[in-house]
């Protein structure tokens, strides 16, 4: 079946019965699986964004910690 | 990699973002593509990326006018051929292309011979998203 991001409480309702996950990883994880390739790539970049570690001023930062 | 791709060179998207491009919920900061070419060819690929704007950091690392960091691999530890490994690729849309990625089974793999502290937490992330895929395919 194929999903996107917005799909992800039907792929959170088949995995949360995992043992070994807590609730955030579950979904956490639901997200991830739901999404496209290019939906997923886009969260990565996004998370690093917001961290302030993407592009030239991101590496920077790295560098210098 | 549509540049790379026109030029008819074969490539392997591996490391994290593979598996991120598979559904591990990580994170990394580069992209790293497996290119097949002989070693006097190794600059042809960093050619065309510094044709399409590209910015060079180091020898086989670029980043892109995104602000995307790529880098060129040419062996990669605890695998099999390139040949070998592309014939097992899973092919996943992107950006318009439909590309070839190392499959989560084998970037695992890979991690594990690496085997460097940060190769290790990928490993249990990897791990934890095969299970969870095992569980999403056999529910209903």
């Amino acid at each position: 079946m194929k999903t996107t991001l917005k799909d992800w409480p039907i792929v959170y309702d088949r995995i949360k019965r995992v043992r070994g996950f807590d609730e955030h990883e579950k979904i956490l994880n639901a997200r991830s699986l739901a999404a496209t390739p290019e939906e997923r790539w886009q969260m990565n970049v996004t998370f690093l964004r917001s961290l302030g570690l993407w592009g030239r001023s991101g590496r920077k930062k790295l560098s210098s910690s | 990699m549509g540049a790379i791709g026109a030029e008819e060179i074969e490539f392997l998207l591996i490391g994290m973002s593979a598996a991120i491009f598979q559904g591990v919920a990580g994170s990394t900061i580069d992209v790293d593509f497996w290119i097949n070419l002989p070693a006097r060819q190794y600059m042809l690929p960093v050619k065309i990326a510094l044709a399409q704007g590209a910015t060079m950091l180091r020898n086989t690392v670029l980043e892109l006018s995104d602000g995307t960091l790529v880098n060129f691999v040419y062996a990669v530890t605890g695998l099999a051929s390139f040949a070998h490994e592309y014939g097992k690729a899973v092919w996943l849309p992107f950006h318009g292309l439909t590309i070839a990625v190392l499959p989560l089974e084998r970037i695992r793999k890979s991690k594990m011979a690496i085997g460097r502290p940060k190769d290790l937490v990928h490993v249990h992330q990897i791990e934890s998203t095969l299970k969870l895929k095992r569980a999403k395919g056999k529910s209903r």
